[in-house]
Parts: structure tokens; sequence; C-alpha cells
């Protein structure tokens, strides 16, 4: 049994004041308000559920190599479903450990945005001596990739060579494999790993950063019935009524990145804050490595900054997250919970509010010196 | 004139002054602050009561203007890849005044930075230090050229090594360098001579080196590319500058005896490269302690201009600098390793009146830009 303290838990909906948290073997058994002054194992000034990365390439692209440590794209072909990102994270990323620096526990790793169907992401653990330790659910989610990635990175080659190019090709196996589930004939790879999918057991992230690529991704999400989640949408504020209008889903950010390219030059916290605030179910990622995991508490700061509470952005990076990804459990700090914990010294979004102690399942994997 | 009414001043030479007043004069410069609050008649008055009054930011490296955001490879000016050395290129050429990047650099607090070319040659070429508000360039440059870009370890090896061409090894790019300071050093006897050559625009501004007046600013992240590159500022008795510095706190100490500045960074990323594995926002403070002038860049556009104070406020508290120290990190101590510390980099009587008023201290993340000052001008504002 662990006893912590914390004078303010967020508790993935809501800030309790003076909490004391019991952990039990890898669960949450107890939560109690009002008990500042009882003795702890741990006091802190914060708690908060370890936060989740929702479109991470963590371990896919390890920190501090080229070639070597690359393994986010298979662009040889620019749809690959096939491909399942737990066979290619490393568990030696140094970017693992520092994310839990930072109080980031869990992250849905994804394929890159090279190939317009991108493979499956796994849901990972931010330690584990393997992937297999890692992983919590897997494979789990397809990535889906418009605009200007997916062009660069096959266009001189092959199709897609222009925004019509993706969609066709995204709307080309999805048709075939549908085709393939009614009518099975020869086994095909690629359809396999779509039919979860088209069965509404898995979940689309369609990285789409201008608005008009995020209306192609909802188009075709809708044509094809799928749950769905918008990733990146920098642009998501330009088209805000037709995103609640659908009831979308979108997982925004980072909000910290260079605007060095036509698709991300409307990048603005206040985009983000015009999303949160709008009604649409709307998650804030770091999207590692484009930004470090390890800092994502910081970028939250910029929207309390344009006056976002901090309820709602804690809660951008736990609760949301953990629906999105359907982890019961996960993302909140209630009795039955995963203990999956970040202990801060101050208040999480501000650099002054460094981690302290990190918890997966109940164990202490980040300790500050 | 302007009075601002503290509000927290952090003036960060000479303390923290609480309820004080400072006087923006109508020549651009700090007229006067006041340890207390003062009315001055006459003067426009602004309110920062309960904000905090800091002095512009330096950002010491910097592309801003020359890699243009948004527009992609097209409005990339930053490596002249056509040759490993390539001293006459000016950035002043290719500095875009319009480009967003000078608007979020006021909106981050930033009033005053060091832009220059990419590390893709041995010899990039002549920086420039300006200011971040106005349009045009002239009246917004400080210093041109402010210092030659020039950059070891991995970047001009692999640029020239996909063109089969030298430099493609670390001794390569020591070669072209060296060979360019000699040639240079010729140079300078010949012009000295009965028989001067003809006007040479690179061996010009390598004379300029040579003579101490402008420092090679020196892109090297590795341990072993910084030792080389003082080595070869000791057999020129040239002066140099330690861009980027990754590794630079494993040889701290003999950078503190070379006396070479250090300045750290781009720190809010994942380090990209094998030779910036050991990436840390401890190594600015480390070298502070060890007696190194140290500054923490953006590397604009690697990490936003805006998110300088971000990275210093890491430093601070993650990476062991404290409050003042961190702040002197992209004020002062950059001011100093420009040679312009009389000029901007704190809040004192006589320098340029480059202020901004946060709604809070301005590292906490939270914090907004509310007013910024540029020459005593109100430059950019952000209602809260």
């Amino acid at each position: 049994m662990i006893r912590i303290v914390a004078q303010h838990l967020f508790d993935g909906h809501e800030i309790i004041n003076d909490a004391l948290v019991t952990v039990d073997g890898a669960r949450v058994v107890g939560v109690e308000a009002g008990s500042a002054t009882v003795e702890a194992d741990y006091t802190a000034a914060w708690m908060t559920p370890g936060f989740i990365d929702l479109d991470s390439g963590i371990g896919l692209k390890e920190e501090s190599l080229g070639f070597e440590g690359n393994d986010l794209n298979e662009a040889t072909d620019a749809v690959t479903p096939e491909m399942q990102a737990i066979d290619g994270i490393s568990p030696y990323d140094t970017s693992l450990h520092k994310s839990l620096m930072g109080g980031v526990t869990t992250a849905l790793v994804m394929p890159g945005s090279s190939n317009v169907v991108g493979g499956r992401g796994a849901i990972v653990h931010m330690a584990g001596a393997t992937a297999n330790d890692m992983s919590i659910r897997t494979p789990f989610g397809v990535k889906f990739s418009l605009g200007n990635d997916p062009k660069q990175a096959h266009g001189q080659k092959r199709t897609p060579m222009t925004r019509m190019g993706n969609a066709f090709l995204i709307r080309d196996v999805l048709t075939k494999a549908r085709d393939y589930k009614e009518k099975k004939k020869e086994y095909n790879m690629k359809y396999e790993a779509l039919l979860p999918l088209l069965a509404g057991e898995d979940v689309a992230f369609f990285q789409a950063l201008r608005a008009d690529d995020i209306i192609t991704a909802v188009r075709l999400a809708q044509e094809f019935d799928l749950r769905y989640v918008i990733t990146g949408a920098f642009d998501a504020d330009l088209v805000i009524d037709q995103l609640r209008n659908k009831k979308a889903t979108v997982a925004f950010g980072p909000i910290i990145m260079s605007r060095g390219a036509d698709e991300i030059k409307r990048l603005h916290p206040e985009n983000a804050v015009t999303l949160l605030n709008s009604g649409v179910r709307t998650a804030i990622i770091a999207g590692h490595p484009n930004y470090p995991a390890r800092y994502l508490r910081i970028s939250l700061g910029l929207l309390v900054g344009h006056g976002i509470s901090p309820a709602t952005v804690l809660a951008a990076v736990t609760s949301v997250s953990a629906e999105i990804l359907g982890l019961t459990g996960y993302g909140e700090v209630r009795p039955g919970s995963m203990a999956d914990l970040a202990l801060f010294k101050g208040e999480p979004w501000e650099p002054e509010g460094v981690v302290e102690h990190t918890f997966i399942g109940g164990n202490e994997v980040y300790t500050a010196s | 004139m302007v009075i601002i009414h503290g509000g927290t001043i952090l003036t960060v030479t000479d303390g923290i002054i609480e309820g004080g007043s400072i006087l923006l004069g109508d020549d651009g410069r700090i007229a006067e602050v006041f340890a207390s609050h003062t009315e001055v008649p006459g003067a426009t008055v602004v309110d920062a009561a309960d904000k905090y009054v800091v002095p512009g930011f330096v950002d010491a490296h910097t592309h801003l203007g020359i890699c243009n955001l948004e527009v992609g490879e097209i409005g990339e000016d930053e490596n002249e890849m056509t040759n490993p050395a390539t001293p006459a290129c000016r950035a002043i050429d290719a500095v875009y005044t319009w480009d967003s990047g000078f608007a979020d650099a006021l909106a981050g607090g930033v009033t005053t930075v060091f832009t220059g070319p990419g590390s893709g040659n041995v010899i990039g070429g002549q920086s420039i230090t300006m200011k971040t508000a106005g349009s045009d360039i002239e009246k917004m440059v400080l210093q041109d050229p402010a210092g030659l870009k020039t950059a070891s370890g991995e970047n001009p090896k692999r640029v020239y090594k996909g063109k089969n061409q030298l430099p493609s090894t670390r001794m390569g790019t020591a070669k072209v360098l060296r060979e360019a300071l000699l040639k240079a050093r010729d140079y300078k006897e010949r012009r000295a001579g009965a028989e001067p050559p003809a006007t040479d625009l690179e061996m010009e501004v390598l004379c300029k080196v040579l003579d101490g007046e402008i420092p090679l600013r020196m892109h090297s992240h590795r341990a072993d590319d910084m030792i080389t590159m003082i080595r070869i500022r000791d057999e020129f008795g040239i002066r140099m500058v330690i861009e980027h510095g990754t590794d630079s706190a494993r040889i701290r100490d003999d950078l503190s005896k070379a006396g070479v500045a250090v300045i750290t960074g781009p720190l809010l990323d994942v380090s990209p490269k094998v030779e910036t594995a050991s990436s840390s926002f401890a190594t600015p403070h480390l070298l502070h302690e060890a007696g190194v002038l140290t500054a923490i860049m953006t590397d604009h556009p690697v990490i936003p201009i805006e998110s300088l104070r971000l990275e210093a406020a890491i430093a601070a508290y993650e990476g062991g600098a404290g409050e003042q120290e961190a702040l002197e990190f992209i004020t002062i101590n950059p001011a100093t390793i420009l040679g312009l510390e009389q000029r901007i980099g704190s809040i004192a009587k006589g320098k340029d009146a480059d202020v901004v008023i946060w709604s809070g201290h301005p590292f906490k993340a939270s914090s907004i830009a509310e007013k910024t000052f540029v020459n005593g001008r109100l430059v950019s504002e952000v209602k809260a």
C-alpha cells in the first residue's frame, strides 16, 4: 500500500484539494478529499494521472539516431495498413525515460505520415524491458495521412502526387477491403488489417493539418462509416462548425512547433483554445518527436495563458485521451483506476512545476534526483 | 516620453525593483529608472501594476527572416551549399523583414536577434545583429557583419559527402577553414605591400576575422569538434564563439580556460542527431558554474523564437540555473557575447528602451507579453 497526499489532485475530471490517494498493487484503491494532515509515503503540490500522448512516434524514431534508429515510415509503398508499430518500437529510445520525467506515462505510437495508410498503432507505456512489456494494447488504430507528406514521399515515383491521389488511395483500399470482407478469396494481408476498422472495432487516425484536409478526412470517414480521430488539426478553428456538427474528435498539436511549412503556417495556441471552447471532443498531443513529450505539460501552460481552465487542459492529456483510446481505468485517479501517476512540485503546466515522481501501475518509474 | 509604473521590474543587472518607474526617452533610450513610483509630467503613462517589466530578450543565434516561415523551400536562403566556403555571403541580403517570425519574436518578448547563415558550409557567411521591430532592414540592423558563421561536425561533411566533394570528414572541414585563413593571411600581407592584389570580397571579410574585428561563430556540437576549432582559433589568434555546444559540459573547464563563450541550444526539442545526444537543460548552468560566459538560443526556426523564454525557464527550474542566472542567459549574457552589453540586455539608464511588460513572470508558460517596446516605441500589444 502506498499513501500519497497531494495539495491539489486532478483526478481526470476535477481538482480535489488536500487529497489522499491510496494505491494497492497496480491500482488506485482510495481517493479521499480533505486529508492534508495524514501521514503519507509521498507528498506533492500537484498530482495528476500520467499524461497520454495520443499520436506519437516514440520508440519508432529514436532520439539522437539517424537512419539507424528511424523506423517511422515504410515508404516503399504508399498504402501499408499491414505494418504494425509494435514491431518497430525500441525500448531503448532515450526519449522514453525523458517522457517519464515529464509525467507522460502512455502513448499511442503510430507509424509516420509519409504513407496515406501507414499501418496500425500500439498503445504503450513509457517503461518496460521490451516492446511486449511496454504494450497495453496492440494493434490499435489505423494511421492515415493526408496533405503534403505522402505527396512529398511518393509523388516522384508513384501515386499520390496530389491531394486527390491521397484520397483516392484511401478510398480504393477501403473499398477493396470491404469487398474482400464480403467475398473472401485469397488471403490479403493489407485488407485483413483493415477489417476491424470496417467492423467498427478499430479507430482511424487521420493526420490532417490544413482545413481542407480535415474536411476530406471527415468525408472519407463518413463514406466508410468509420470511427475516427483527426490528428494535428492546426486549422481546426476554421472548420469548427463542421467538426461540431459531425461530432468529430480531434487530437490537436503539438502546440509548440516551427511553422516552417505551408500546412503549419496557421499553428497558434489560440486555435486550440477555439477548439477546446467549442464543445468538440479534443485531446492535446505532443506529437513526439515533433515536440518532446517530456515538455507536453509546458505547452499546456500556453493554453492556460489564453484563458483555458487548468482542469480542461489537464483533461485534454488524460481522461479525454483515454476515452478516445477506449482505455477504461486510464487517464484518471479514481478507485479502481490504474496507478499511472505523476507528482509535481508545482502547477503541472508551468516550467516551475517539475515532476518529482512518476508511477506506472503502482511502480515508481522515475524519481527526481 | 513614456513612463512605465511597475509592477515588478527585473532589471537583470541591478536587482529586482518592486513598484518603481521607468522613463523611456524620445531618443529611444531609457532616460531614468526610479526605485519608487515617480510621476513625470508630460510623459505617457503605462500602468504595469501587478505586471512584470523585463528587458527585451536577446536571441544570439537564429535564422530569423532568412528561413522564411510558411513557404517551404522557396523561402529558405540559409545555406549557399554550392561551395563549402562562402565567406562573402551576407545575411543582410537574405533577411525578409516581413516574415511572421518577427511578430512571433515580439510576442515572445525577443527584441534583438543575431541572424545568419546555416551550418551546411564550413564557412557559411556573414551574420547580422538586428532589432526585431520594423521593416526597413537598414534601420533594424545593429551590427553588419556581426560575425562569420562557420560550422564543424556532422552538417558540412554530410552536405559535401553527398556531393562526393571535400569536406567529407572532420579533417576535411578543418582543412577548409585553415586554408581559407592561411590564404587570407597571405592576402592581407600582400594588401599591405607595394603591389596590392585586386579586391577579393571573400578575403576582405576573412581579414576582418584575422584583425579581430569580428569573431568566428562556430557551430559545434561534439566536444572534440570544439577542441579542434579552438585549436585553429589559437593558430591564428582570432576570436571565436561556440554555437550549440551540446557536449560542452564535458569540457567546461577547458572552455573556461580558453575564454570562449558558448551559446547553448536549441534545447526544447528531441535530439535529432548523434552529435546532439547529450543535449540537456543542465548544460548552461554547468558552463556558467565553470566560468564560461553562456547564453541560450532557439536556433529559430528549429525552435520557434517565441519559446526562448520557455527554454530559459526550464534551464532555471530543471537545469539548476535558478531564475536570475537563467534570465541572464537570454539577456545580458548574449548581449555581452555580441559586444552590445552597453546597449541592450538589461534595464538601466542610457540603454536602448527595449522593455516588455508581461502579465506574470516571463518564466511562467501562462504569462503573456502584453506590451513590447523597442527603442522606446510600443511595437506589439496583446489585449489580456
